[in-house]
């Protein structure tokens, strides 16, 4: 800023002339004032673009701040199943589901369990009737041992082999069927402690994944109550950016107002040329009436100039005093954030935690997996022992036929041999029974087997969907450990830039502050010439002049006020700027703020009626303000 | 034979649920959300609900309430298995009427007498 040094040296040489005029009879000098106050109409000009511009700038990177806070903000944001600590939520849900799941496993592996067991509890239930078979084949024996005593000599060895093929028989049945009733009965005991250790194993395991799911789930807690204050303080950073930017607007609204006081100060400048071609020559004596008149009309315009660029000044710098208390408010909470993420996340091995957790608890499907192998295995080896079972049983029937047939042929050899073909035929009679028991048997073994087996496909179906969403979960768990890494990551790394760029954001807006002195400069720019104004009415009045004035004087003074009635520019900037603050007000409530272009607000609508400015003289013009006595205008970006 | 509706977006659990139904001798059908189960529900006679909370495309929360509004369907009996019970505290009392909220992971004990708890069997 270096209006004020700028200013200083022709108002002081007015300052001067003026008091060398005081005690002459002309009117004091105007074209030092013209002059001075187009230079401060100029300086001012520069120095409040180069506020505007200076604003912009620093918006542009509270805007580039802004969305780096949003950033962070949807970093941590529980919601948003994109993000690490939403997804990290989806994946314990989904171990929880898939450890849900698993004791599917165990209801099927018991499911297999109970199909076997029932094939061999029917089994079993057989063994009295073939023992009975056994003992009936015993008795046919003896009885044919006992005949054969009542025969002759000759004949006797015809039922003595008879029975000692029936005891070999018997013997063999006996001792095969028993043997394979005891595997089953071993089989059975076998399949019940595979059922209790699987019990067990399933409430084992159910314990330690509630243990595991709720110790995940207070990690997951503790993690998202870790970054709700990061979470918080983003959100409170991102709406602080947002208000300061609409804050940063109001000043360059404010700063508009500079360019209709500018381009006032060049009239005026224009009317004190007119008042110096009426100050009269050495010839000629002062137009005392258009003098007074047109001192008048500059003192006011002057005053009224002053009033808007005093409260436009006072706009900007309170407005600006205001960003920097809110800047100071901001770097205090980023600070925060800063700290909480960096001492929350600091050494935190979140990522790595997690996904061990996760490990850990799939690992229980693992474990209901190889039990559920092993079920299988064991399913297997007793499905073999009933299929050699069956085969034995079946095996016996023709056995036992055999016997009863070669006891029909013995006595067809003999020449009375009518008990011998009775016992054969009891022994042919069991025989049929015994086959037709052992066909059951059979299809109920086969019946129960197919049972089992479709149990089985069932459980290898099921299994291999578990398989499929568990090797989806372990995708999963990589995916969230590295979500989560870079979660903790970033946010320590954008909190601490947010913090670094933001600080000297901080100290230029202080700067801007600082090198602000409106009121000086203004109050040292203006009240010379107004005084002047004063004294050349006052002079006017002295030398009696007269109270009507000359129409070419009327004329002139009325083209002045043409140019001074800017009223209806000044509200017509004021509501267009109005809007666009409005507008980012609006646009401040979301996340993703931006500020509107000020560049886009049109500060001045088509030529139109102006509305007279109150004056010292009500002179009438209906015609419309020249667009191109405006000015350049302040240039914001 | 009394049908129950499973309603969850995880297959195996879905196969869980169906096998130990099945087991205790209840009829399945089963829908991976809330808008496949809605379509069941208008399409066959269902006696309970087995309800999953959290799915994507349609979750239980709003099927629930959906079910509710509707008369035909406001007493069919759910219930709710989740993996966090706590969010199923943000669902109208009214809708919670005819429910019984087990946490996952569920032991089939407690599934099946929820179930029975419900049907009254």
């Amino acid at each position: 800023m270096n209006l004020r040094a700028a200013l200083l040296r022709p108002w002081q040489r007015l300052a001067r002339a003026r008091w060398r005029h005081h005690a002459s009879s002309s009117p004091p000098p105007i074209d030092e004032a013209g002059e001075a106050l187009q230079t401060f109409a100029k300086q001012s000009d520069a120095d409040f673009t180069a506020l505007a511009q200076g604003l912009a700038h620093l918006n542009e990177q509270r805007r580039a701040l802004r969305d780096q806070a949003a950033e962070i903000a949807g970093l941590v944001n529980a919601d948003d199943e994109t993000q690490a600590l939403a997804a990290a939520y989806s994946l314990y849900k989904s171990s929880v589901d898939l450890v849900h799941a698993s004791s599917g496993i165990a209801i099927s592996a018991q499911g297999q369990l109970e199909s076997i067991e029932n094939v061999l509890v029917a089994a079993l239930s057989q063994r009295e009737q073939f023992d009975r078979h056994n003992m009936l084949i015993n008795l046919i024996r003896m009885n044919i041992a006992m005949e054969s005593s009542r025969l002759p000599t000759d004949q006797q060895n015809v039922f003595l082999n008879v029975a000692a093929d029936l005891d070999k028989i018997r013997s063999k049945i006996h001792s095969c069927t028993d043997a394979a009733f005891e595997r089953i009965a071993t089989v059975v005991g076998e399949t019940n402690t595979e059922r209790a250790a699987l019990h067990r194993l399933d409430q084992a395991l159910s314990t330690e994944a509630r243990q595991k799911i709720r110790v995940i789930q207070k990690d997951l807690d503790n993690l998202k109550a870790t970054l709700e204050p990061c979470s918080a303080n983003a959100r409170m950073v991102l709406e602080r950016f947002s208000q300061s930017g609409q804050e940063s607007l109001k000043i360059i609204t404010s700063l508009q107002y500079q360019d209709i006081v500018r381009q006032r100060l060049e009239h005026v400048a224009e009317g004190f040329a007119d008042i110096q071609k009426h100050r009269g020559s050495p010839n000629q004596q002062p137009d005392w009436a258009f003098l007074r008149q047109a001192a008048l009309v500059q003192e006011a315009q002057l005053q009224s100039a002053r009033a808007d660029i005093t409260q436009a000044s006072a706009t900007v710098l309170g407005g600006l005093q205001s960003l920097v208390r809110s800047d100071q408010e901001t770097i205090a909470v980023v600070l925060v954030m800063e700290q909480t993420a960096s001492e929350a996340l600091g050494h935190s091995q979140v990522a790595e935690s997690f996904s061990a957790e996760i490990n850990e608890l799939t690992s229980i499907v693992i474990r209901s997996e190889e039990a559920n192998r092993r079920i299988a295995q064991l399913v297997d080896r007793i499905r073999h022992v009933i299929e050699v079972f069956a085969q034995e049983i079946a095996g016996h029937e023709f056995d036992v036929k055999i016997v009863a047939l070669n006891a029909q042929l013995a006595a067809a050899r003999l020449p009375s041999a009518t008990v011998l073909n009775k016992l054969g035929e009891e022994t042919s009679v069991l025989s049929d029974v015994n086959a037709e028991q052992t066909h059951d048997l059979v299809r109920m073994l086969r019946a129960g087997l197919t049972q089992l087996q479709r149990v089985k496909s069932e459980t290898e179906d099921f299994l291999r969907v578990l398989t499929a969403e568990k090797g989806k979960l372990e995708r999963g768990i990589e995916s969230v450990k590295e979500k989560l890494t870079h979660l903790v990551t970033r946010v320590r790394r954008e909190t601490a830039v947010v913090r670094e760029r933001f600080e000297p954001l901080c100290h230029e807006t202080e700067k801007l502050v600082r090198g602000l002195n409106f009121p000086e400069i203004i109050e040292t720019s203006f009240s010379p010439a107004i005084q002047l104004c004063a004294d050349i009415a006052a002079r006017a009045e002295q030398a009696g002049a007269a109270a009507s004035i000359s129409a070419q004087g009327a004329e002139s003074l009325r083209e002045h006020e043409r140019r001074y009635t800017m009223h209806h520019e000044t509200a017509t900037h004021a509501a267009a700027l109005t809007a666009g603050v409005a507008a980012v007000g609006t646009a401040a409530t979301g996340v993703a703020v931006a500020v509107a272009p000020v560049a886009d607000i049109e500060l001045f609508d088509s030529p139109s009626e102006p509305t007279p400015a109150p004056s010292p003289m009500l002179l009438p013009d209906p015609s419309p303000a020249k667009k191109d006595d405006f000015g350049d205008g302040i240039e914001l970006f | 034979m009394k049908t129950i509706l499973i309603v969850d977006d995880f297959a195996s659990v879905q196969f869980y649920h169906q096998l130990l139904l099945q087991k205790a001798g209840y009829r399945t059908v089963s829908a991976a959300n809330g808008h496949k189960a809605m379509q069941v529900m208008h399409s066959q006679s269902v006696d309970l609900v087995m309800l999953d909370l959290l799915m994507p495309g349609g979750n239980g929360r709003e099927f629930l309430a959906s079910l509710r509004k509707q008369p035909q369907f406001a007493h069919v009996p759910a219930v709710i298995v989740s993996t966090e019970t706590e969010r199923s505290a943000h669902l109208d009392a009214a809708d919670l009427a005819h429910c019984v909220v087990l946490q996952k992971p569920a032991s089939p004990a407690d599934l099946i007498s929820g179930v029975k708890k419900l049907l009254g069997a």
